[in-house]
């Protein structure tokens, strides 16, 4: 309980740098904020409306505390472009993009279990060989180039599967995965590259050391040493850096889902980036910096559950 | 393999290279040239190198000509890439995109650096409050942001173009330069070597520039070339996104991007540019790799 207590303390100050340097964001643009917003066509009227309502009259750190008072409200402001809620615009479009980001991470954890695995217990042989080039070749591809080669081979050539036309998964589920898939294996692959490369190393690791050589001793089966006993090991660094690849999915599906015209999360970001709506440009990157600190809180908080060394460690 | 009786010519070898003394950069050469796929990477980026300076002399074409007759044209003998829809080569503009990454690698990564390297060095020499209650907050923080979100929101404020994309790229980049800086300063800076210096009076800067940085570099240098396969690969995404190089002016992520609208009539427009890319990355990651288990054979596995 206490170690959940101080890691929780220990990411207010995350939380509130986190909150400063989004809201620092706006005060980057070169020049007048409401010029570069509104283009200088606007009249004097309506830009003094906008610094009024970007609080741009007053001084910095009052800016700053009422901002900030307003997002623990859950209050992220209006869009510029159309005057929405970026609350409800985040919400709306979040749930597209965590389904995306769930079946890419398991595309990539069904390429990178096994091929991590065969790789580790079959060091040099040609399965080994093999994974670790296509993990170096995934790892250099990029997945919105893989995205449109897949539009190119099967949406144009063979058409078995549309380029876009998103469907909610509530509405019509089938319509959706057929939707989905291509978007969840083109950022899969990829994902699955980085995690073969994480798995093989840190089993390759866990194979060597003293209790898989016991469990072998015991007589136990290669399967059963493998799957029950050093898997288990080899999949904590993996977990460990869940904030890493939760912040990687969010940021590589940016792009992704502009290749198929998915209504996510990050194609919000993008749309928003273009109309200049940079109220709802900080709502997002702080929405985005908030799950990645969840993430690695709750993964912090259920590896301390699971093993009782790491409380008496130093968290920091 | 090695165990079989030693050839008279290999012991002499062997004594004549122990007996040398050879340089620590001597040995790291010796290394790296034995691994097959750093050899690989190292071919690639000569290439990319070769392609990047000497393009007006490669290139078939000005890669910013615009042939209105022969638009869309796929490949042929004048144009082995085919033409674009503005009837410029292909095959030049990949040429010379081989210019913009290269520089999106360097720019990034020295952004990356400039800001890492002395932050690393101080934070970790000194210590204290600063070190653990304000740096390394700072980095924890911006370790939050999912990288290509904040180089994107960082790149739309300070305004569209590669010089900001850059510097957008580079400042994602430098939490990981100053962790690493940091850790490396920490472990050689309680070394009895760096004490006796600080016992004889040599001064703190001194200290730092001329003895520990030396120290520190192996790690940064394996971070410093897997951070430019990154830098392609983000710039690429950027000028996808229209973010960061503007057209005219070639680059390979742009040219993905020009191709999307002609994905079904002239899809070898999409080929190219990200075959590029990923020799690129590639070439990167494979020496990155290659340094990496050059300077610590231990790693490799």
């Amino acid at each position: 309980m206490a170690f959940i207590l101080r890691r929780l303390v220990l990411s207010i100050p995350i939380l509130l740098l986190v909150s400063i340097m989004v809201f620092s964001l706006i005060h980057l643009i070169p020049g007048d904020p409401v010029t570069v917003i509104l283009g200088t066509e606007a009249t004097p009227e309506v830009e003094a409306a906008l610094r009024r309502e970007l609080g741009l009259d007053r001084p910095l750190v009052v800016q700053y505390f009422a901002w900030l008072g307003n997002v623990l409200r859950g209050n992220l402001g209006r869009s510029l472009s159309d005057r929405t809620l970026v609350s409800e615009q985040i919400m709306q479009r979040l749930p597209v993009t965590i389904e995306l980001a769930f079946g890419s991470f398991l595309v990539g954890l069904l390429i990178a279990v096994p091929a991590g695995l065969l790789s580790a217990t079959r060091r040099g042989s040609a399965v080994d060989y093999s994974s670790t080039m296509f993990a170096l070749g995934g790892m250099s591809l990029p997945s919105f180039w893989l995205a449109m080669m897949f539009i190119i081979l099967f949406s144009v050539k063979l058409q078995w599967l549309p380029a876009s036309g998103y469907v909610p998964f509530t509405e019509n589920p089938r319509a959706n995965l057929t939707a989905m898939l291509m978007p969840m294996v083109a950022t899969g692959i990829r994902e699955s590259a980085v995690l073969m490369r994480m798995l093989r190393s840190s089993m390759l690791e866990v194979l060597h050391s003293d209790y898989v050589r016991t469990a072998h001793g015991k007589g136990l089966t290669e399967r059963v040493v493998v799957m029950r006993h050093a898997l288990r090991n080899a999949l904590v660094p993996v977990i460990t850096s869940s904030g890493l690849i939760v912040a990687g999915l969010l940021g590589g599906l940016v792009i992704t889902e502009t290749i198929f015209s998915i209504p996510g999360f990050g194609r919000l970001i993008v749309e928003a980036i273009f109309e200049r709506d940079f109220v709802t440009v900080q709502g997002a990157i702080l929405v985005s910096a908030l799950l990645v600190v969840l993430v690695n809180l709750v993964v912090d908080i259920l590896l301390a559950l699971i093993d009782p060394r790491i409380k008496t460690g130093k968290g920091a | 393999m090695s165990t079989s009786v030693t050839q008279p010519a290999q012991a002499k070898r062997q004594i004549e290279t122990t007996a040398r003394h050879e340089t620590p950069l001597g040995i790291f050469l010796r290394r790296f040239r034995k691994n097959k796929l750093a050899i690989v990477g190292a071919f690639i980026l000569t290439t990319m190198i070769v392609l990047a300076v000497f393009a007006p002399l490669i290139a078939p074409y000005d890669p910013l000509y615009q042939d209105l007759e022969r638009v869309l044209e796929s490949e042929s003998t004048a144009h082995p890439m085919g033409t674009d829809d503005l009837g410029r080569d292909v095959l030049s503009r990949i040429i010379y995109g081989a210019q913009l990454s290269l520089l999106a690698a360097i720019y990034a990564v020295g952004v990356a650096f400039l800001i890492g390297v002395p932050v690393g060095l101080f934070s970790g020499y000194y210590r204290g409050f600063w070190d653990e209650w304000v740096v390394m907050r700072i980095v924890d923080a911006m370790q939050a942001f999912p990288f290509l979100i904040l180089a994107l929101a960082l790149a739309a404020t300070l305004g569209a173009g590669f010089g900001n994309a850059m510097i957008a790229i580079g400042i994602g980049f430098s939490p990981a330069f100053i962790r690493i800086v940091r850790a490396q300063v920490m472990t050689v800076a309680n070394q009895e070597y760096i004490q006796a210096a600080r016992a004889v009076g040599v001064r703190d800067l001194r200290i730092l520039l001329r003895h520990i940085l030396p120290n520190s570099m192996a790690p940064l240098l394996v971070q410093t070339t897997l951070a430019m396969a990154s830098a392609i690969l983000a710039e690429a995404g950027l000028s996808f996104l229209g973010l960061g190089a503007q057209p005219p002016r070639p680059s390979w992520g742009q040219m993905l991007s020009g191709a999307q609208g002609y994905i079904s009539l002239a899809p070898w427009l999409a080929y190219w540019p990200g075959i590029a890319i990923f020799f690129a990355v590639l070439g990167f990651n494979l020496v990155g790799d290659g340094v990496r288990e050059a300077l610590d054979p231990k790693l490799r596995h």
